[in-house]
């Protein structure tokens, strides 16, 4: 009994615990958002109490008023949606008005859109009206033509399989009487397993309808209003569109043979990367657009902070078709390093676990992809300072394509700040004395 | 060398300085009294500086001062009434003496500096630092950096305030020396004590008006009407204070305990006279002393009726 | 004119000699010449094979996490983007200002009530010329302080091969002129008041405002709300030595000379408009003797 008193209390404890990390949900008129954040779509909306949309400009980017339930999540510390209990899509016309009070009206089109999946790459592709139709339509087909690859494949390799298992049974069975069984293990080896089926290299997301917003930078309001012109409450919003700072800066994403899993990010153009110089190192240099903090935290989370005089780096897209100069201090001249694809291997001589190696698609990696692409930099340990730089196949150097690597090790020479750091009192305590005999030399006489 | 018309000084609906016409003639002492809150350091401001008058006008050595001649300042040298505590705490006498030799530009500084740290017998503490120095030596220090530069004029605000009985005697002969060789002082006081000592003429100001402007011996007669005698008396029998009530030259006897404050109704010094007739009674006085009435004690008389008298008096001249 | 400079550099070289008097001058550089000793080896502390990983050692964890946490991501990059230099100056400059603007606005004030600064300008100078001998004093030692940090971070860097990166000089410049402008203020506040504890409250609730606007402006937000608060604050902004100070060092970042030079000379002009305020205001209020 008292054990379930405890188990009762302690339940009720937590159930109330949990209760009280979530506001009460309440039916709000909202705008969910598909924004294009300059690299990819991003998901958010726009509650009642929310006066501001943000966009980029001159992008596509999706608006989809509904009803629905909102609430507070305390425990993540954001607003959420809760489409279960109501989820009603409002139809309407969205008027748009300038800051020049030119109104326009938008009608909602169907849309979708797509991500190809790379390495780290991310090419996004909308599609609108009858072209987001005939998208769709294409990758219905291509998933029906992939399913029935798929069942074809499925059924020939259980075919291979049952077919291998009775050559390894035949080969065992000539062993063991002493015969001949060469000629079988030649057929077993002769034979390849089926063909892998094809593989959709995308994925679209579902149709849906939306106002389109593409609009120059600016500020706007907007409005819902219903068939017969009447404006929904809580609707009229303001939409600020902005744009890049700067556009197609260098980045570089880069890892040490030791953290080859655990890369980062040299964003700042100009930025000194410091080094301990022990490993090796892979870059691999990417571009990026600059915006303003607030605007993007904004647009990626409508009830997110940012800030407004600071500005952030966001991924476009990898540097293909470049060469990486680089120049280390213990050598003449600069050196080119190519960009390689390589493969992560276990390895028990190493101290870390793994060896990484160059990526060999005819013969040890075949049918493997490659773990990743990236300019090799090895260290040489002398070189305390290479110079990098990104340059394209008509060896024009990117802007902003620079770094400064810098290898930097503790050296007891800094303890000369600490030795420097006692002669201010030391000449403090010389001007003390001179003043303390002087006077001393007045009161004597 | 300082001449002041029709000089007003308004903060708001305040009127602290009004319509004053001073004027300090070459080689004089000139005493500025009032009591405080006159308008006596209000105006010595005006005259260096560090205020702006609402109206009227400045003459410093015969030219039209304003601010901009701050070159005129130069030959001014001031000793304000109380020396700077808690700043420069780290100077010497010399270094601070010094650092306004430089200032005031002073020819072979270091030679004057020695030479006038000697006149007043600071030359054995030059190296000290000035934080330790007693009130009067301060005040001493003071009136050496105001010469410093030679001026011709020197203006003291309360130049003997809080000092010994010795340091106010330094501090007269030092400022009789310096007027004896032909420097015009300006002393601004409410002792009427020391400023009757030293000042050939004085102004009188009140309430931000010039009462009177006139040498030493008609001020004080217009202004102590009533002296007063005090003798401590080993014994004081009642027909003693009736004889002394019957002395032409005196008004009322008051007694306190064994002393007799006896008000005197003339400007004679009257202390022979009293002290003999007691000893003429068979008395003897063990202390007698005349009471000067600080200007202080001397403006609390000062009513409307008195006021009148003195701006009579100021027509008639 | 010549009068005055001579004034104003003979009263500027007693304060130098009086600051050189001050333990806590001496007291402020050791102080800073520790800390960029600790500064400087928890940063290579820090450096791992791919790269600076703040979280290797405590402080600069914290820093880059209180950084981020207020001021989002950039600006904890920014400030390590080129070393540990920016960081430590900032670290020990501010501290060094301080007491340069306070040792100012307090001194001014206290000189005026006790009337030293009077038997100075009873002499052959009004006090401009008196607040601007603190205003020289101020620039020397600023100017002096930065050279020293500079030499100092030079060392340090050709000891260790980190990089005293370019920038870092020109965000120098820009903060020497903030120093100065922010010293201003410390002259304007004695000016009104009339002893050294007005003077320095004054002072000190002034460059408070200025701060708190600054680290607001810095902070990340969820929502521009115009309210009256938020006007005062912006007109109020325009005023702030940090504004522009910051603005300078997004410039220097940005590598746009034009707008670093309009940071610089917004510094310059706040100076300039506080020294006449304090002319005019000086002769307005007055100086009692």
């Amino acid at each position: 009994m008292k054990r379930f008193l405890t188990t009762l209390f302690l339940a009720f404890t937590l159930s109330a615990g949990l209760a009280a990390q979530i506001s009460e949900k309440e039916e709000e008129f909202l705008y969910s958002i598909h924004a294009y954040d300059g690299k990819e779509y991003k998901k958010t909306f726009c509650r009642e109490e929310s006066s501001t949309i943000y966009l980029l400009a001159d992008d596509q980017s999706f608006l989809m008023p509904r009803k629905t339930f909102v609430y507070y999540d305390a425990a993540l510390n954001m607003w959420r949606i809760d489409s279960q209990g109501v989820n009603e899509e409002l139809p309407g016309r969205l008027e748009v008005t300038g800051t020049d009070n030119k109104v326009t009206y938008i009608d909602k089109t169907v849309y979708t859109y797509y991500v190809t999946p790379g390495e780290w790459d991310m090419q996004w592709k909308v599609y609108t009206g009858q072209k987001a139709l005939d998208e769709w339509k294409t990758f219905e087909e291509l998933r029906e033509k992939i399913r029935e690859e798929g069942k074809k494949f499925q059924e020939e390799m259980f075919k291979y399989r049952r077919w291998k298992e009775e050559m390894n049974k035949k080969i065992k069975e000539a062993r063991l009487k002493g015969k001949n069984f060469e000629g079988l293990v030649q057929e077993l080896n002769a034979k390849s397993p089926p063909p892998y089926p094809g593989r959709i290299h995308y994925e679209l997301y579902p149709l849906e309808m939306a106002f389109i917003i593409n609009l120059p930078v600016g500020e706007y309001r907007i409005r819902l209003l219903d068939s017969e012109g009447r404006v929904y409450e809580n609707s009229d919003k303001k939409i600020i569109t902005f744009s890049r700072e700067r556009s197609n800066s260098v980045g570089f994403i880069y890892s040490a043979t030791d953290k080859i899993k655990l890369p980062k990010q040299s964003r700042i153009p100009q930025a000194i990367i410091y080094i301990n110089g022990k490993h090796d190192l892979y870059l691999r240099p990417y571009l990026q657009n600059e915006f303003n903090d607030f605007y993007h935290e904004k647009l990626s989370n409508n009830d997110g902070r940012g800030n407004p005089l600071s500005t952030k780096w966001i991924i476009t897209e990898p540097l293909y078709n470049s060469w990486l100069e680089y120049h280390r201090s213990a050598e003449p001249g600069p050196e080119i390093s190519l960009e390689e694809q390589f493969k992560v291997e276990r390895s028990r001589e190493n101290p870390f676990g793994y060896r990484i190696v160059y990526y060999d698609r005819n013969d040890a990696h075949k049918n493997f992809e490659p773990d990743f692409r990236s300019f090799y930099l090895p260290m040489d340990g002398k070189s305390t300072v290479i110079k990098i730089k990104v340059r394209d196949y008509k060896d024009k150097y990117y802007v902003s394509g620079e770094r400064e690597i810098r290898v930097v090790w503790y050296t007891a020479g800094l303890v000369f700040l600490l030795i420097l750091a006692g002669i201010p009192i030391a000449v403090y305590l010389f001007i003390t004395i001179k003043r303390i005999i002087l006077y001393r030399t007045a009161e004597k006489s | 060398m300082i001449r002041t018309k029709d000089l007003t000084k308004k903060f708001g609906g305040y009127v602290a300085v009004d319509n004053l016409n001073l004027n300090i003639k070459p080689g004089e002492t000139y005493g500025f009294l009032g009591p405080n809150g006159a308008g006596k350091t209000t105006t010595i401001s005006m005259i260096l500086g560090t205020l702006t008058p609402t109206e009227g006008e400045i003459f410093l050595f015969g030219e039209k001062y304003t601010l901009n001649k701050a070159g005129l300042r130069k030959r001014i040298g001031v000793v304000p009434d109380k020396h700077p505590v808690g700043v420069w705490t780290w100077m010497t006498a010399f270094e601070y003496l010094n650092f306004f030799a430089s200032i005031f530009e002073v020819k072979d500084a270091g030679k004057r500096i020695e030479f006038l740290l000697e006149q007043v017998g600071l030359h054995e503490f030059r190296n000290r630092r000035f934080t330790s120095y007693s009130r009067g030596m301060l005040q001493k220090l003071s009136i050496i950096r105001a010469l410093l530069p030679n001026p011709d004029i020197l203006i003291m605000d309360e130049p003997i305030t809080g000092l010994d009985p010795f340091g106010i005697k330094q501090v007269r002969d030092l400022i009789v020396a310096e007027n004896r060789e032909g420097r015009s002082i300006l002393i601004s006081s409410h002792q009427l004590s020391e400023i009757e000592k030293i000042c050939h003429r004085v102004a009188i100001i009140f309430r931000g008006k010039l009462l009177a402007e006139d040498n030493m011996d008609r001020i004080l007669k217009t202004l102590v009407r009533h002296r007063e005698i005090e003798i401590d008396v080993e014994k004081i029998p009642k027909t003693l204070i009736r004889q002394i009530e019957k002395m032409k030259f005196v008004n009322k006897v008051k007694v306190e305990d064994l002393t007799l404050k006896i008000e005197i109704n003339d400007d004679t010094d009257r202390r022979r006279d009293v002290a003999e007739f007691i000893f003429k009674k068979g008395l003897i006085p063990l202390r007698i002393q005349e009471k000067n009435p600080s200007l202080e004690e001397a403006f609390m008389t000062i009513t409307n009726e008195n006021m009148a008298l003195f701006t009579r008096k100021g027509a008639q001249k | 004119m010549n009068e005055k400079v001579r004034v104003i550099g003979i009263i500027a070289r007693t304060r130098i000699k009086e600051t050189l008097l001050n333990p806590a001058l001496y007291v402020l550089i050791t102080g800073a010449l520790v800390f960029t000793y600790y500064s400087l080896v928890d940063f290579i502390n820090a450096i791992d094979s791919d790269g600076l990983n703040l979280a290797k050692t405590p402080i600069l964890e914290l820093v880059s996490g209180l950084m981020t946490s207020f001021f989002g991501r950039t600006a904890s990059e920014n400030l390590f983007a080129h070393g540990p230099f920016l960081f430590t100056f900032i670290v020990i400059f501010f501290p060094f200002i301080l007491y340069l603007s306070i040792s100012t606005a307090f001194k001014l004030g206290n000189e005026k009530s006790t009337g030293a600064c009077q038997l100075v300008i009873f002499g052959p100078v009004n006090i401009t010329p008196y607040y601007l001998s603190f205003l020289i004093r101020d620039i020397f030692f600023t100017l002096g302080y930065i050279f020293l940090v500079c030499i100092l971070f030079t060392a340090g860097s050709l000891v260790t091969n980190m990089v005293v990166d370019p920038t870092f000089f020109l965000s120098a410049v820009s903060s020497f002129f903030m120093a100065i402008a922010l010293l201003s203020y410390g002259i304007l506040a004695s000016s009104l008041a009339s002893n050294g504890f007005t003077s320095l409250s004054i002072y000190l609730s002034s460059v408070a405002v200025f701060f708190v606007l600054y680290i607001g402006s810095l902070m990340t937000i969820s929502e521009y709300t115009i309210n009256p608060a938020t006007v005062i604050g912006l007109v109020l902004q325009v005023f702030s030595p940090f504004f522009y100070w910051q603005a300078s060092l997004t410039a220097v970042e940005h590598g746009n000379w034009l707008v670093f030079l309009l940071d610089v000379f917004a510094l310059v002009l706040i100076t300039s408009v506080l020294m006449v305020a304090t002319h005019f205001l000086s002769r307005i209020r007055s100086i009692k003797v």
